[in-house]
């Protein structure tokens, strides 16, 4: 493969401005080592797809690195089969759950989270915690702004009802970090 | 609760918030390893990740749809649509990919009824895969636009791993360079 100065520069300067969006919302979602692996996958697919990036390079990293995730979901999945063939199971690491598990109001939400539909958390999550705005979302999910907003109410309302259903809302003062 | 409200419980409920960014030197050298594709020292599957990347460098659509392989009844098999992938970017097929699937077959769609796509099998590629198979369509309420969607009398290739045909697993309507890559996956 050969590239000029120029491409390098270019990969560099987009490389740096999504790495470390990139890096948390992986590490949001799996083990460090995995994780890791992805993210080298992910830069190696924007060098090498350099032509394709668009202008805003986020939503489009962070759908490759949805699928270099997925792709390691699958092997795993592998993996523990195999596993399970030779000998026990081994238990489904939950990356995003304490194992400390004090059910303060961050645990709730995430417990309410997961009654969700995968759709439904994921689009939550995107927004609340990889700080997408509704253009980015927009662009990673091939959709319009507006599809995005009403996608985000009804999920919002979802959220709600899961909350409620998880009863009441603890005392507020007694919650931890109240921004990232 | 407003949405604000809502909002900062999300936002603290990030399970990362204090995630510490990368050394500069640390990420200067994945910087560089990845332009000059050498793996850095600290990489444990060199080989994997750049097959993986590899895959993935040439992006396709193929379809954002999921399906879930819930159980199969005599010569019925069912398959449930679950929810897709939020990304519609799927790394390019290859045979070796597809040759990892526990089922690969195509099929005919024979009647597309309410939530529920019908196929005939047409064709066994690997796998146990009965003569009918059954397709529970989702509920439309999906994040991706690009679920795939069975029409009646097309025939599709489609591929189950481990029970659920991936929104990434090469399942599409029957094309010549589909078919190809089936072909070589499965030995014709």
């Amino acid at each position: 493969m050969s590239r000029t100065e120029g491409g390098v520069e270019e990969f560099e300067s987009v490389a740096r401005a999504v790495v470390e969006p990139v890096r948390r919302y992986l590490r949001r979602r799996t083990d460090a080592a995995t994780a890791d692996d992805a993210l080298g996958e992910v830069l190696l697919v924007l060098w090498r797809r350099a032509a394709d990036v668009p202008a805003d390079p986020l939503p489009w990293a962070i759908g490759v690195a949805r699928l270099c995730l997925a792709n390691a979901e699958r092997s795993r999945r592998r993996q523990h089969r195999l596993a399970a063939r030779i000998g026990p199971a081994l238990p489904e690491p939950d990356p995003t759950e304490d194992v400390a598990g004090a059910l303060d109001d961050a645990a709730r939400v995430r417990a309410a989270l997961a009654t969700l539909k995968d759709a439904d958390a994921e689009l939550l999550r995107l927004s609340a915690w990889d700080g997408l705005t509704h253009d980015q979302l927009a662009q990673l999910l091939g959709t319009t702004t507006n599809a995005v907003a009403i996608r985000l109410h009804r999920a919002r309302g979802r959220l709600r009802d899961a909350l409620e259903r998880e009863g009441p809302e603890p005392d507020r003062t007694a919650r931890g970090k109240e921004q990232a | 609760m407003t949405d604000d409200e809502l909002h900062a419980r999300l936002r603290a409920a990030d399970p990362l918030p204090d995630l510490p960014p990368l050394a500069p030197e640390r990420l200067d050298q994945l910087l560089e390893d990845t332009v000059t594709g050498t793996e850095a020292p600290t990489t444990r599957r060199p080989r994997t990740l750049l097959l993986a990347a590899a895959a993935a460098a040439a992006v396709v659509v193929v379809g954002g749809g999921a399906l879930a392989l819930t159980g199969r009844d005599g010569g019925t098999t069912t398959l449930a649509l679950a929810p897709p992938d939020v990304s519609a970017s799927c790394a390019a097929l290859t045979p070796e990919l597809l040759a990892g699937s526990d089922v690969a077959f195509a099929g005919r769609v024979t009647a597309v009824s309410g939530d529920t796509v019908v196929l005939e099998t047409t064709q066994r590629f690997t796998g146990e895969v009965g003569d009918t198979v059954e397709v529970t369509q989702g509920d439309g309420s999906v994040v991706d636009g690009a679920a795939l969607t069975f029409e009646p009398g097309q025939v599709y290739l489609l591929t189950a791993d481990d029970g659920t045909i991936g929104s990434c697993s090469g399942s599409g309507p029957d094309s010549p360079e589909l078919r190809a890559l089936f072909d070589q996956a499965f030995g014709g």
